[in-house]
């Protein structure tokens, strides 16, 4: 019961780590973006391969972001930039990049699944019983990003006027703040955070080209069920679709538990379109 | 006497919404240190103006020159970054956030400013200082209105682009605002372009009065002849 | 209305397709029998996407619930109602079942404060995800491994029997009915009723405003689409004579956006054509390609989205109209 507690812990904060990077960049630039899946998957690549390559999995996991900032920052100059006026449509840009990554991906790496090796695999003993160390990692780094993603909205120069862009764009325009570069660093820094949870989930998941799907759709739904006006938001989402998932899939089978969790995700959307804790509606 | 281009130097202008012509070859100029009101009826132009000069809504020709650099093209926060401030009707304050936040708001997006500089502006509306930690969001209109300006005064702009500050807000106020920007405006150069329909504001403020009609500058008076026969303004301003 | 050329797109790509059997040997016609299909769904996903602004990353859970429903009825297999097997029952629930499904669906999510833009668009695609794995799941229907032996199309009535084998009847018969649809979409389109849609598209609240029921109007438009897209599925699984959960899922879905996004999704037929000819040259290049074809086609959808908003087919029509007002303009 207590390892079902914390599976389904780890399970909340991956989903609340996925979906931190989709919400700045929504949240910011009013910007879907469906290809966030594949950033995650270029995260676990990119630790796959570092560590074939013989790197260390801590090399691997610095890596990630930082590549898939590089990568952020050229979708954002090439695609992102040039349908932001047409809201739709960005959602329909990163849907066909994410099948062009995928694609590029097993072009270049194969379709079949890769694995990847975590920097140690022993387990702690927690109230007498064995639990891998690593999964608890996992949750360390995820809660570690949250709070950061947090200090760093709330605490400093950028995060003021990121807010203040999220506010009212037009008018922190008119005062001078350069929302193009605030434009490119936040869909680079969605995209680091999307590459950090690929590498950090990579040891613990099939690699395989088809593994972003998996996080996008429960991720966009932590969002929206939490509502996109706010940070916390994300947090409450993510417990809301990440905990009954897990329940429900220990009752009856994780089948069971996707129809369900995905089909309440819509109920909740439609009957709080704000989000559970509000904040702005987005169209 | 060295010869400086005008503040904001504007030729020719057409702009407009989704193509429309709101500004038809508007000309207008104001020299540094210089205060000119426009005033007009609802409708004539006077917000299209200001949100074409901050490059808001889209310029479709003309020329817009600030301190002699062209401004086409240009986004907002670059012509920001001449050194020209907009206070919007309506104000468009940062409700949510403090008055701290929006000042430093005011500041982040220029270089730094002069040390002491921003003291200055805060001693001109004592009040900000007081309730530095408050929520703009709490304010009354004459509150607000004082903090947006402080807000735009605090990058230490060339220009300033008010519109409609006295809107919504007590005379009393409206007179003791105009008294002071007036004052800071003749200390530090900084020229000032008012959209009012307040007349008694622009006659506190402002050296000239430029006419707006049509999307055009029907007339421009000094203020004096204003003075003397406030008809010259007033009849244009009547339904 | 004035003649424009674009008029003149639609009755000649179907009079160039009724020459096809002239110059395709059978198994091409018959490939082309069935992107004859996929331009009826890329169609009714044209009607609420291009016209109505509702973008729908779910349109193959309506195909495939046509295709299912199609199906199970001829197949005999629908308790209660295993004597009734005839290609006018099948087709008939094979638009009623998704239009059902679609008008439930809609109701919730169209009225009181309904989901709009991107909301619709995630909602729309977490129900593609979650019926395509209820069909894996669901033993009735075959599970993931679907249902086999789906008898032909059969044209006869009443004890006369008239089944569509043949290549050429085959193909006479689906370009009959995409004719049709087209037809009747056409005429929705260009009905009172289209342009409440393309104000819908514009503004939602200003259409409200002056008084348009713009809830409702979506779900007609929204439930119209299911059934016609529940037509083409009906029509595919009943020539290719097999259904599996891949046709009613999330990446069918997908491809019929991307035909749409490429044809273009102003105009039915510009949609219509998208389908085809991105079927078609897949059908030519993906194995001369291999996987590198869907990363171009990936990269093409993308630089429609992004450079040719009215698509490939759209923008071509559009430019045509351009010439030929300003050619009459001038002249």
């Amino acid at each position: 019961m207590l390892f079902a507690a914390l599976d389904g812990l780890n399970y909340v904060l991956v989903i609340a780590l996925v979906a931190m990077g989709l919400v700045v960049v929504f949240g910011l630039m009013n910007v879907i973006n469906m290809a966030h899946g594949e950033l995650f998957l270029l995260g676990a690549y990119t630790l796959s391969i570092t560590e074939m390559l013989g790197g260390s999995f801590w090399l691997g996991l610095i890596l990630a972001p930082l590549l898939l900032a590089l990568v952020g920052l050229a979708i954002e100059e090439l695609v992102v930039r040039h349908v932001y006026h047409r809201f739709l449509d960005t959602i329909l840009a990163t849907w066909g990049l994410s099948i062009a990554i995928k694609q590029a991906v097993v072009l270049a790496f194969g379709p079949q699944s890769r694995t990847a090796s975590p920097p140690f695999d022993f387990a702690v003993e927690i109230f007498g019983a064995p639990y891998p160390a690593y999964r608890l990692f996992v949750m360390a780094v995820s809660v570690a990003v949250i709070a950061g993603t947090f200090l760093l909205f709330f605490r400093t120069r950028f995060g003021l006027t990121a807010r203040a862009v999220i506010a009212n764009r037009r008018m922190a325009s008119c005062l001078g703040i350069d929302t193009r570069r605030l434009d490119r660093l936040t869909f680079a820094f969605g995209a680091a955070l999307a590459g950090l949870a690929g590498a950090v989930m990579a040891p613990l998941m099939s690699v395989d080209p088809q593994m972003g799907l998996g996080f996008l759709v429960p991720a966009f739904l932590a969002i929206l069920v939490g509502g996109t006006g706010h940070l916390a938001g994300v947090l409450a989402g993510s417990v809301l679709v990440g905990g009954t998932d897990t329940v429900i899939a220990r009752l009856w089978s994780p089948v069971v538990a996707q129809i369900v969790v995905f089909t309440l995700a819509i109920v909740v959307i439609r009957l709080f379109p704000r989000g559970v804790v509000g904040g702005r509606e987005r169209r | 006497m060295t010869l400086r281009p005008p503040a904001l130097a504007i030729e020719g202008l057409v702009a407009g919404y989704g193509g429309s012509r709101v500004l038809d070859g508007l000309d207008l100029a104001v020299a540094a240190g210089e205060v000119v009101g426009l005033m007009g009826r609802n409708g004539m132009g006077k917000s299209t103006l200001m949100r074409a000069v901050m490059g808001v809504v889209p310029r479709t020709a003309g020329r817009v020159t600030v301190a002699g650099r062209d401004t086409a093209g240009l986004a907002p926060f670059t012509i920001a970054r001449f050194g020209v401030a907009f206070v919007p009707q309506g104000r468009d304050l940062f409700a949510d956030f403090t008055v701290m936040e929006n000042l430093e708001l005011g500041v982040l997006g220029h270089e730094r400013p002069r040390p002491g500089f921003a003291d200055a502006v805060l001693a001109l509306f004592p009040i900000l200082k007081e309730r530095i930690g408050q929520k703009a969001g709490t304010f009354s209109g004459g509150q607000q209105q004082q903090l947006a300006i402080a807000r735009a005064l605090i990058s230490r702009p060339r220009l300033l682009l008010l519109d409609e500050p006295s809107e919504g807000i007590q005379p009393s106020i409206v007179a003791e605002i105009a008294g002071r920007l007036a004052a800071f405006a003749t200390e530090t150069g900084l020229a000032i372009l008012i959209a009012e329909q307040n007349l008694d504001m622009v006659m506190r403020m402002a050296g000239r009065c430029a006419m707006i009609e049509n999307g055009g500058i029907t007339a421009d008076h000094p203020i004096a002849a204003v003075r003397a026969a406030p008809d010259l303004v007033t009849r244009h301003l009547a339904l | 209305m004035s003649l424009r050329p674009s008029m003149l797109a639609g009755p000649l790509v179907f009079a160039a397709l009724a020459l096809a059997p002239l110059v395709l040997d059978d198994w091409r016609l018959g490939e082309l029998s069935q992107f004859l299909a996929y331009g009826i769904l890329a169609m009714s996903l044209a009607l609420i996407w291009g016209q109505a602004g509702l973008l729908c990353f779910g349109q193959a859970v309506f195909f495939g619930l046509g295709a299912y429903a199609m199906s199970l009825v001829t197949l005999g297999m629908v308790p209660g109602l295993s004597s009734v097997t005839s290609t006018w029952a099948g087709l008939a629930a094979a638009m009623v079942v998704p239009a059902v499904a679609a008008n439930v669906v809609g109701r919730f999510l169209f009225y009181g404060r309904g989901l709009r833009g991107a909301y619709f668009g995630i909602a729309t695609l977490a129900i593609a995800v979650v019926v395509e794995r209820l069909f894996i799941n669901w033993g009735f229907v075959g599970g993931l491994n679907g249902l086999m032996n789906v008898p032909p199309l059969d044209l006869g009535l009443a004890g006369w029997s008239f089944e569509l084998w043949e290549p050429v009847p085959l193909y006479a018969a689906m370009l009959a009915a995409a004719a049709l649809v087209w037809l009747g979409l056409e005429a929705v389109v260009r009905s009172p009723f289209g342009s409440v849609l393309r104000a819908i598209a514009g503004s939602e609240e200003r259409t409200a405003a002056f008084g348009y029921d713009t809830a409702g109007t979506k779900l007609s438009a929204f439930t119209l689409s299911a059934a016609v897209a529940g037509f083409a599925g009906a029509l595919f699984s009943a020539q290719f004579a097999f259904v599996s959960p891949p046709l009613i899922g999330f990446a069918l879905s997908t491809e019929a956006l991307i035909w749409v996004a490429v044809g273009g999704r102003g105009a039915l037929i510009a949609a219509f054509l998208g389908a085809i000819l991105v079927k078609s040259a897949e059908a030519r290049l993906s194995e001369a390609l291999g996987a590198s074809w869907l990363l171009a086609l990936g990269l093409l959808f993308v630089a429609c989205v992004v450079l040719l908003p009215r698509g490939v087919v759209g923008e071509l029509l559009a430019r045509l109209d351009g010439w030929w007002g300003r050619g009459r303009k001038d002249g």
